[in-house]
């Protein structure tokens, strides 16, 4: 005969007394806040060049002297905003590389409305990038930068190295998908959904999609993340948040992150076919048959040193579709950096602070001859 | 300074708050009332055991927001509650809840057939009759012969004598009913997933049971979220999950192009541009932008053939960071006359193929 266990009800009781006492130390902690205490991406920075909405921003450096010979550009892609590199201070990647002596510029692709949805990867890549990437190397007069790409930034910064080599120092790609299918290689259930459902739609529904809103929704996007992860997608806004707001700390952390998520920009519709047909279901990265703007976008052709960071627990990117790239580039002097927790958590995590900005600047000071 | 991020987040914590207040409230005027009833039975102990009453409360709980369960599992949980003096109460009070619900239903129901004049009437009522009791039902947007009618209108010939708009509107009207049968296979697959994770759930609270454990709520709940997020997990991945999600974005779109449609012949009777046209206007400044950028390469290109090119900054390292920055920063932009007068530092992209200025 079936029996369910008992539920104890001192137990019951103790609960209920400590949720309540979570809640009023929660309510107490986030009166207090101010939408002051809770900005993001605040290391200073100056706006040096400006082409429609997209923006390079330069660093205010914040050690005395460079270490570096060749600046930095940041990355990002089109999905979220740059600002995860710097979160918040004492979690900020930018603020890491600046105190060691790097000269450190940052790509803003702005947020694109309706009026952007003819934009192709081939405008970002070979145009805007391209053109912030100039404006460096005119201002500084150099002949190359370094690039760190994040994210679908990290495809980006693929794309532009092996299109132009000579502006390129040495390539750096931060959770970057490579191979859109080598989620097949990794058998955890949490991993690679977004590989999974994009597969799964005929490439005219993505046009439909892009057809009907003009821009891939940002909110889209957003619920395909949530359905990653179920439960604590439910959980978050109640048990987890009471649990939470108690301790200041991890409340601020709570919001920083939330404000980060909840600025999602769309993603530009032209660019988004590329990106989800092309790259995700096609996978022409890695069969050299991505093209943009009239050329192939040929692997082989990264022969600058490659250092590529990816995250062991990356539900997003798993980390089998970024290691792929050492097997496609043409470089000798390729560099695997894998490090603990997921995608997000590479930038804001604690743990990861000390590993990932000491592991760029090392990788960069030995290649800086 | 607006405090305008902050703020939605302080009111929904304030208003648990308020909610948590008034429940402990309403458990302790429970208590009470319960402490009341055994004294008036001489059950003095029992009124002076408050954690009774607590779990009392939870079971309530339990019982008011799984229905379906209570039914199908109320000899077990009345296994559980006999181990608790003074539960008969309340098992009593559901079971006469749901019995007096029953007999007014069906004496409703008998009456209404009463009344009716024939068997064929009577039938049509009673299938009417389920189809309101059955939730399902209530997610459908229409009638199957309204559905069936739009459908004929919406694919049947475009009659002169009926305007373009009636029929973008028939149109329209379709999409949103195709919509809501999407949506609802869409649920019910989400449905089907959370019932099984609540089957999994009480078969593994059961092998607990048989081990005789006793569990916290919090534990419970732990449980509860590991095997409801497998399962979750396991059905987003599942055929019939993304296959009815597929057809639902689909729908979706579909059902939008459909909207705007309908909006671009009020658009261009109110005089106003459509969507279309702004999306063409869009395109065609896009198309602008790459003729533009092209052009500017071509003039970098002719620079560089021209001018020197600039003279490679020595050692950065040895220059102080700070006042470089300093320097730059009096640049600023200006990106048409910059992007021209850049020519001069070394751009060895020009020597590859140039850029074609569409390729979409």
């Amino acid at each position: 005969m079936d029996t369910l266990p008992l539920v104890n009800p001192y137990s019951a009781m103790a609960e209920l007394s400590k949720l309540n006492s979570e809640l009023v130390s929660g309510i107490k902690n986030i009166s207090a806040t101010k939408d002051a205490d809770i900005h993001i991406g605040t290391t200073e920075k100056e706006e040096i060049f400006k082409q429609d909405k997209v923006s390079l921003y330069r660093y205010k450096p914040l050690a005395e002297q460079q270490v570096l010979s060749t600046p930095v550009i940041v990355v990002y892609g089109l999905i979220g905003r740059y600002t995860m590199a710097d979160l918040q201070e004492d979690r900020s990647l930018v603020r890491n590389m600046l105190n060691a002596g790097i000269d450190m510029y940052v790509v803003d692709w702005g947020s694109p409305s309706r009026a952007d949805q003819w934009q192709t990867l081939d405008d970002y890549i070979s145009g805007y990038l391209h053109d912030c990437i100039e404006h460096i190397k005119a201002e500084q007069g150099i002949d190359q930068v370094n690039i760190l790409g994040i994210c679908e930034g990290g495809v980006f910064s693929i794309c532009y190295s092996a299109l132009h080599p000579e502006n390129v120092k040495n390539l750096m790609t931060s959770i970057t998908p490579v191979d859109f299918h080598g989620d097949q290689r990794d058998d955890r259930l949490s991993h690679g959904y977004i590989n999974v459902w994009t597969r799964n739609l005929d490439p005219s529904d993505i046009d439909l999609m892009v057809e009907a809103y003009g821009n891939m929704p940002g909110e889209l996007m957003g619920m395909v993340f949530q359905l990653m992860t179920p439960m604590k997608s439910l959980t978050k806004y109640n048990l987890d948040l009471i649990n939470i707001a108690q301790d200041e700390k991890k409340l601020m952390n709570f919001l920083r992150m939330e404000k980060w998520l909840a600025d999602r920009p769309d993603h530009p519709g032209a660019a988004a076919k590329q990106w989800f047909k092309d790259l995700y279901q096609d996978n022409k990265l890695i069969k050299n048959e991505l093209e943009l703007n009239g050329q192939t976008v040929n692997l082989t052709d990264i022969t600058m040193p490659v250092l590529n960071i990816f995250a062991l627990n990356d539900h997003i990117i798993p980390p089998e579709c970024s290691m792929a790239l050492k097997d496609y580039v043409g470089t000798q002097d390729y560099t695997d950096l894998p490090l603990p927790g997921g995608h997000v958590g590479v930038f804001v995590s604690g743990k990861s602070q000390g590993i990932l900005g000491k592991g760029i600047v090392d990788w960069l000071t030995e290649r800086d001859a | 300074m607006s405090n305008d991020f902050i703020e939605p987040w302080q009111k929904m914590m304030n208003e648990w708050q308020q909610t948590q207040t008034s429940m402990n409230q309403k458990m302790m005027d429970n208590m009470q009332k319960w402490g009341n009833s055994f004294e008036k039975n001489d059950n003095s102990y029992y009124s002076n055991n408050p954690t009774l009453d607590i779990f009392q409360l939870f079971m309530q709980k339990v019982f008011e927001h799984n229905p379906q369960y209570n039914l199908q599992s109320s000899r077990n949980w009345q296994d559980v509650l006999n181990a608790f003096p003074g539960s008969d109460g309340l098992m009593d009070q559901m079971n006469s809840f749901i019995k007096g619900n029953k007999i007014i239903f069906d004496k409703f129901k008998q009456d209404m057939v009463d009344t009716l004049p024939d068997d064929e009437t009577k039938d049509y009522f009673l299938s009417t009759l389920d189809d309101i009791s059955n939730p399902y039902s209530w997610l459908k947007f229409s009638d199957t012969s309204v559905e069936e009618g739009l459908k004929r209108f919406s694919e049947g010939p475009l009659f002169s004598g009926i305007s373009d708009l009636d029929n973008r509107i028939a149109k329209a009207m379709d999409g949103w009913l195709d919509l809501g049968e999407k949506n609802n296979d869409y649920y019910e697959v989400l449905l089907k997933s959370w019932m099984s994770a609540y089957e999994k759930f009480i078969t593994h609270l059961n092998e607990l049971g048989e081990e005789k454990q006793s569990i916290s709520p919090k534990k419970l709940l732990e449980i509860w979220s590991v095997i409801a997020d497998e399962e979750l997990m396991v059905m987003h991945r599942s055929e019939s999950f993304l296959q009815a999600q597929k057809a639902l974005i689909k729908a979706n779109a579909e059902y939008r192009l459909q909207e705007q449609d309908v909006a671009e012949v009020i658009c261009e009777t109110m005089h106003i541009p459509t969507r279309k046209e702004v999306d063409d206007l869009h395109k065609t400044v896009t198309e602008l932008r790459r003729e533009l950028r092209s052009l500017k390469k071509l003039v970098t290109t002719s620079n560089t053939q021209t001018k020197k090119p600039a003279e490679k900054k020595d050692n950065l390292k040895d220059n102080p960071v700070k006042e470089d920055f300093a320097e730059k920063a009096s640049v600023k932009k200006s990106p048409v006359k910059k992007s021209a007068s850049k020519a001069s530092s070394t751009n060895k992209a020009s020597s590859k193929p140039s850029a074609k200025p569409n390729n979409t």
